[in-house]
């Protein structure tokens, strides 16, 4: 078996970059959306069989044991690809929240499951009225005999309706002092009676998340993560190094590869108006690039990132909104035209990305939130 | 690498510690009412301490070191609103006098550099509206007893300098040469800024220019100068990094003591997202520098350079001139006085950003360096 973290940084790059190339379909490329489990299916099930869908995960668990630093680089030669994001809650968050406070028969039942992709996994976290506020949830758990009754309701479920299985937080005690206290992770099948997932239409046309309904749902009490009343702490235990991705200068690089591209055709580089606004935005991403990379060198040193890291966010969530929101104004009357459009020799979708844009800074912890943690933990300011 | 970094932070704790121990702020506002925009005794204290010839050959006395270094000891000095021309002379002129190609002038200027016995300023340009060195009207040409330079020069900094390195155009190039203050056929006048620095117009009649002097030939004083722009581009920017993590630092102390509605301004959640803004903005800037430091200490490639440089100056122009008009706001009236110390930040900002190209000079040399047809691909 090949020791990837035993080859230098720069060959593990070349050998993930000629395996991307040779074999991430080109279709797939840089999608327009996010693209549903049945359009990525064939791809992560082939990566599944070459034992590669969870990187990070420890060998004894299935994974492939990378490092942080040969994960980033997986990581960031899939973006250079633009590959297809998977339905990846089950990899990302389900194994490490069982691998760190799962049972022996836990980790036996579900962490094959995941790296098969037999099971699919959704997080249950959101609810109509705990968005931000998130520990204010109101889903109750409640022990009856050896299963939990759960009754609430779930929202913002990414891709709910591709998924069979869902992790989500629940308030087992209602009476802790603390509405951060009492809640529990639970891990649900999606198949048990009770449950209605009604997929939600976004403001793009699209349905990539779900309400979830869950109404006298009984879950084995096996089903349990680690101690109950402990789900708060676990949760915010499992926010590892993934938040830097959510300040990955991706979206804002593709956006400004399209507002080229829209550019070239419309012969706009002529335009000093257009010019300065293009070159504020260049400078936007390359300063983000510089500062991504920063974070990154801790993440490859093995060091934790602080609450500082929550600028890059939305840094890069609020770049990319500037270069959709060019994009579009730099297409004139034909900006009101939805899909991949012709501008002489050259296809652009116009709109797209300014609809992706919008959840970006919402998503994650809202650009508000990401600002009050800054106020307060980095800045110090006293409230 | 470890090294490096446990260094360079000893070398910002003693930046850090050499101003706090200087009256700075009220040095600045002294001198305001006297003909000198910095004091010869503080500059001395500069030399003592080496960092004037931190870029300066060990063979001229200096410490022969990166610009890595200066960079951080021009953000310690920007941070602490020292009043002395540090990136102008330490910076600037000892950039260019280093890419010349008259190695024993340029030993003796350097080792005065550092010395911290003389100072000289780069007088190179002509029209407020273009930041490129590229063209000169002032002439260089053969007179009676040998060259002459004629023409005129603006925006001088320091204005007090002992002696002046003037770009002249011949038939075969720019050529850079050393011009004593005191040297006949030169009228010097001196006006000082809005930050209190004092820079000079120079009128050249037909002043002499022994061969001696001559700091680069024809063929290579445009390219000398373009360097030493490059690199004090890149310095002022580090500057203003300093005076920008100041203000944010006044800023979030004033928000946390000043008590209105019966609780300090930062309990407003309004107040606390601005006062992030302002910090986003001074990470960028260090960001930016980070990276044009980085070029600048191993690209020798000109337009590289350049391109670094316009990016680090791009964003540390518009976002501390941002910085300092935000602090001023959150400072309330107090911060419209001309006793609260925002104001003399704000008045080193503007004048280091208008100088050597402001923010949108910037962004046009940097957009126009851009490869278009590369980024294109990745739409």
């Amino acid at each position: 078996m090949t020791d990837w973290n035993a080859m230098s940084d720069e060959a593990f790059r070349q050998a993930v970059r000629a395996d991307l190339e040779a074999n991430y379909p080109e279709h797939l490329r840089y999608p327009s959306r996010r693209l549903r489990w049945q359009e990525v299916r064939e791809w992560y099930l082939d990566r599944a069989a070459r034992g590669w869908t969870a990187p990070g995960w420890p060998q004894a668990f299935g994974g492939v044991g990378l490092t942080p630093a040969k994960q980033l680089i997986y990581i960031e030669e899939q973006e250079r690809r633009g590959v297809a994001r998977g339905p990846d809650q089950g990899v990302v968050m389900v194994g490490p929240l069982l691998i760190r406070y799962g049972t022996e028969a836990q980790q036996q039942a579900f962490l094959p499951r995941i790296l098969s992709w037999e099971h699919i996994w959704c997080q249950g976290y959101s609810e109509p009225n705990a968005g931000s506020d998130l520990a204010s949830l109101r889903t109750r758990a409640v022990a009856d005999g050896d299963v939990y009754i759960v009754n609430g309701q779930k929202t913002w479920t990414t891709l709910a309706q591709d998924a069979t299985h869902m992790f989500l937080l629940a308030r087992t005690d209602p009476a802790a002092e603390r509405k951060q206290e009492g809640i529990s992770f639970l891990l649900v099948d999606l198949r048990t009676e009770g449950v209605h997932i009604r997929p939600i239409r976004n403001i793009a046309g699209h349905e990539e998340f779900c309400e979830v309904f869950l109404e006298d749902v009984r879950v084995p009490r096996e089903n349990l993560v680690g101690s109950p009343n402990e789900g708060w702490s676990m949760a915010k235990a499992l926010l590892g190094f993934e938040r830097l991705f959510l300040g990955s200068p991706k979206l804002a690089r593709q956006a400004l590869g399209r507002l080229h591209r829209l550019a070239a055709a419309r012969e706009l580089y002529r335009d000093p108006g257009f010019m300065d606004q293009l070159a504020r935005l260049e400078l936007d991403v390359a300063d983000l690039g510089e500062a991504y990379e920063g974070f990154a060198e801790q993440v490859r040193a093995g060091q934790p990132l602080g609450a500082d890291v929550s600028w890059l966010k939305i840094w890069a969530t609020e770049t990319f909104d500037r270069i959709a929101a060019l994009i579009v104004a730099s297409a004139g009357s034909a900006a009101a035209i939805p899909g991949p459009q012709s501008f002489g020799d050259r296809s652009v979708d116009v709109l797209n990305l300014y609809f992706d844009a919008m959840p970006a800074t919402i998503y994650g912890g809202s650009n508000e939130i990401q600002r009050n943690i800054l106020a307060k933990q980095v800045l110090r300011l006293p409230e | 690498m470890e090294d490096r970094q446990d260094e360079h932070r000893m070398l910002a704790d003693s930046v850090r510690d050499f101003v706090r121990a200087d009256a700075t702020l009220s040095r600045v506002r002294a001198l305001r009412e006297t003909h000198q925009s910095f004091s010869r005794e503080a500059w001395s204290r500069l030399a003592d301490v080496g960092w004037l010839g931190i870029r300066v050959p060990e063979a001229a006395g200096g410490l022969d070191l990166g610009v890595a270094e200066l960079a951080i000891v021009a953000e310690g000095l920007g941070r602490g609103r020292l009043p002395e021309p540090f990136v102008e002379v330490a910076g600037f002129a000892a950039a260019v006098i280093r890419s010349g190609d008259n190695d024993v002038l340029a030993r003796d200027l350097l080792a005065d550099i550092a010395s911290g016995r003389r100072l000289y300023a780069v007088a190179w340009q002509e029209d407020s509206q273009d930041a490129s060195p590229a063209r000169p009207l002032c002439t260089v040409q053969p007179g009676g007893a040998g060259p002459v330079l004629t023409g005129r020069k603006i925006l001088v900094t320091p204005a007090e300098a002992d002696a002046y390195i003037v770009s002249a155009a011949s038939a075969d190039g720019i050529a850079l040469y050393r011009v004593a203050a005191d040297a006949p056929g030169l009228d010097v006048s001196a006006q000082a800024l809005v930050d209190g620095s004092r820079v000079a117009e120079l009128r050249l009649h037909g002043v002499p220019v022994p061969d001696g002097d001559r700091l680069a030939s024809p063929g290579r004083g445009l390219e000398a100068l373009e360097h030493g722009v490059a690199e004090a581009q890149v310095l002022a920017s580090a500057e203003m990094l300093g005076l920008s993590e100041q203000l944010l630092a006044l800023t979030n102390d004033y928000l946390a003591t000043r008590r209105q509605f019966d609780r300090p301004l930062s309990a407003f959640q309004v107040l606390r997202h601005r006062a992030v803004n302002l910090y986003i903005q001074v990470e960028l800037m260090r960001a930016a520098l980070r990276q044009a430091v980085r070029v600048l200490d191993g690209d020798d490639d000109l337009a590289v350079r350049q391109q670094a440089a316009s990016r680090a100056k791009a964003r540390a122009g518009s976002a501390a001139m941002a910085v300092a008009r935000e602090a001023v706001q959150l400072h309330g009236a107090i911060g419209y006085t001309e006793e609260a110390d925002v104001g003399v930040h704000l008045h080193r900002i503007v004048a280091l950003s208008a100088w050597l190209g402001n923010a949108a000079w910037h962004r046009r040399r940097y957009a126009a360096l851009l490869p278009r047809e590369s980024l294109e691909a990745v739409s």
